[in-house]
């Protein structure tokens, strides 16, 4: 195997920074927030929170290896309803649970599949390609529901949004899995570790045998699985599917990723940190909430934290960075 | 030496320049035949899609999105992107609302607008620049904040009652006997004739072509590229909030969801117009080419009774079409 000199461990203690800055913002704002309000700390809010952020951090966790890999996905927040639409729709039809989601998930890889091969092998900018995947899965939802709502789902499907464990919904643990697994294999497994350096230098990558196109496609194809999961779980939680969930998710997951350490550049984002990142913004939502705060701040506050994120950023690397 | 070294790779960037000219013809001629292939076939099955009002009725829904695709179709030749402007659309549509609400004269209150949009333009620049942090990331955070600046300053209502004399921007036009021919269709028409010429041959403004084209070289070559950053980004900031003051005079209201996705669709059509997202090529009569194909789509779906649904699907498949279209162009020549 080849080594790949220096890149893993300057861009672990890069991302152990960030972490940490994260996760004590998220205790000064949690000590505070119970502080002014005892309702923070009962488990119905705390619930509520986790189970809130889920779509969030599965779509974040998404654009985390799509940025990574130098590249960037617009489309999620259609595909996200498309999945929610094709789903539905089959479960109304009367078709078996397992198969609807297997479709629909199918649905959803995909569109990640043309987006990453588009990107991957016909060498065409991530960002038009994903446009134009976000008008074209957005506008199949909706010709396919000619904007209606599809509701009439199965209680069986209804009980993998809203069946709970210890009073915790199913969705939140599937989640945590979902965010250690991937934090392991970012950390050992060749084709994700491998990812850091295409990101970094895409050629460089190519030269040195990394099968730069293949992985840059599981790349987009995951990152649409994970939106057509946040589909599954909305829908069976919400006991619809409708053909507008997601708009605008892409911006937020993007946000999300970046305030967690990704780049725009590549070759950096971590696990953890948009985990961190995703749940610093969910409380910072749930505080405005409780103080009776306008709840459309939160829109504010992201771009805020996003400003502070990219200054930060800009702090740490003011001794390296020459252009 | 290293002025022999920069006119050479000043000229090596002309070089290229002019080969990628001639494939911008290319693209924009092609786009301009799929224009009239597609207005020959819609006119065919509905005789009313080129007739004088049908058209007018185009234009007036598309304006906002070809005026800002102006400023859109500069900052991307300069390798930029600019996500704010959905965000300043409806932003400078409640400040001139609510500035002429609480009784400033009406010019004052377009300026104190206009102005708004500059500076917005700016902090964007700004953060970019001092940062440097790609302007997507930048303008995406200052669009996430204008989103919420405007449901909170307008309580997440419209703002409406604006004064008689303010409808000329938007409402007001010549009777063209069956259609009124808005004033404003002839402010974008200003803007874009203004815009077009000066890209083209003013140097100034050219210059943009030559920063998104080779940074490096621009700035070896004694340019001030992030000064010239903060111009081509207040423009923008400022053709949007050209474009939410004649919505708000349009609708004689401001609404804070005014422009969802409006970034989104306008970066599509400077795309299709020829536009490169890695920088150095575009132009006005490009862009404003794809948004009339984009106009002209949602014109024809919704006169078809089809589904008007498909519209998205279309104009999703046109643009990566357009895109593969282009990128074989260039294969072949390169």
């Amino acid at each position: 195997m080849i080594k790949l000199p220096g890149l893993p461990d300057k861009s672990k203690a890069l991302l152990n920074d960030r972490s940490v800055i994260l996760a004590l913002l998220i205790l000064v704002i949690s000590i505070a927030l119970s502080l002014l309000t005892p309702a923070f700390l009962s488990s119905r809010n705390l619930t509520f929170v986790v189970t809130g952020m889920t779509y969030d951090l599965l779509m974040a966790l998404g654009m985390t290896v799509v940025l990574l890999l130098w590249g960037i996905d617009l489309s999620v927040g259609s595909v996200l309803g498309l999945t929610a639409v094709v789903t539905t729709m089959l479960l109304q039809d009367g078709a078996a649970i397992p198969l609807a989601i297997g479709l629909g998930l199918g649905v959803s890889a995909l569109c990640g599949a043309i987006n990453g091969f588009f990107v991957a092998y016909l060498k065409i900018a991530p960002f038009i390609v994903t446009l134009g995947m976000m008008s074209v899965a957005r506008g199949i939802a909706t010709v396919l529901t000619s904007g209606y709502f599809v509701s009439g789902l199965p209680d069986a499907y209804k009980a993998i949004g809203q069946g709970r464990l210890f009073n915790v919904p199913y969705m939140v643990y599937i989640a945590l899995v979902a965010v250690v697994i991937l934090a392991l294999l970012l950390r050992n497994w060749r084709p994700l570790r491998e990812a850091f350096y295409i990101g970094t230098n895409p050629e460089a990558a190519r030269l040195t045998g990394i099968r730069v196109a293949m992985i840059t496609m599981g790349g987009y194809v995951f990152c649409s699985l994970m939106a057509g999961s946040a589909a599954i779980f909305m829908t069976s939680r919400l006991s619809m599917g409708f053909f507008q969930f997601g708009l605008g998710a892409e911006l937020k997951a993007i946000a999300a990723a970046v305030i967690g350490g990704a780049s725009l550049r590549g070759g950096t984002g971590s696990v953890i940190g948009t985990t961190l990142a995703v749940f610093l913004l969910a409380l910072i939502n749930n505080g405005f909430v409780l103080l009776r705060g306008s709840p459309n701040a939160q829109n504010v506050i992201m771009g805020g934290i996003l400003v502070v994120a990219i200054m930060i950023d800009a702090y740490r690397r003011r001794d390296r960075d020459e252009d | 030496m290293q002025d022999a070294q920069a006119m050479r790779a000043k000229q090596a960037a002309d070089a290229g320049l002019l080969r990628r000219f001639s494939l911008e013809t290319l693209q924009v001629g092609g786009l301009a035949l799929a224009i009239v292939v597609f207005a020959i076939v819609v006119q065919l099955n509905f005789p009313v899609f080129l007739s004088l009002p049908n058209i007018n009725v185009m234009f007036v829904n598309f304006l906002p999105e070809a005026i800002i695709a102006l400023g859109m179709t500069i900052v991307i030749i300069t390798a930029g992107i600019d996500l704010s402007v959905a965000g300043i659309y409806p932003f400078s549509a409640i400040v001139v609302g609510l500035l002429m609400l609480a009784g400033a004269p009406i010019p004052v209150a377009i300026l104190l607008t206009l102005a708004a949009g500059a500076v917005v333009g700016a902090v964007n620049a700004f953060i970019s620049n001092k940062f440097r942090v790609h302007p997507f990331i930048a303008t995406l955070a200052i669009l996430l904040i204008l989103r919420g600046v405007n449901i909170i300053i307008t309580g997440g209502s419209p703002v409406s009652g604006f004064p008689e004399g303010f409808a000329i921007f938007g409402q007001a036009g010549i009777d063209m006997g069956g259609f009124t021919l808005r004033y404003s269709v002839f402010i974008w028409l200003g803007l874009a004739l203004l815009t077009g010429y000066l890209l083209r041959h003013h140097r100034f403004w050219r210059l943009s072509y030559f920063i998104g084209g080779n940074r490096r070289s621009a700035r070896m070559s004694g340019i001030n590229v992030e000064r010239y950053l903060v111009f081509v980004y207040m423009l923008s900031g400022t053709l949007a909030a050209v474009a939410g003051i004649i919505v708000a005079s349009q609708f004689n209201a401001a609404n804070n969801s005014y422009g969802q996705n409006l970034e989104l669709r306008v970066i599509t059509a400077v795309v299709i117009g020829g536009a490169d997202l890695n920088g150095g090529a575009g132009s006005i009569l490009g862009s404003m080419l794809g948004v009339l194909f984009i106009a002209m789509i949602y014109n024809a779906f919704a006169m078809s009774g089809i589904s008007t649904y498909w519209q998205d699907v279309v104009v999703g498949a046109m643009l990566l079409a357009s895109i593969l279209l282009g990128e074989a162009l260039k294969r072949r020549r390169a």
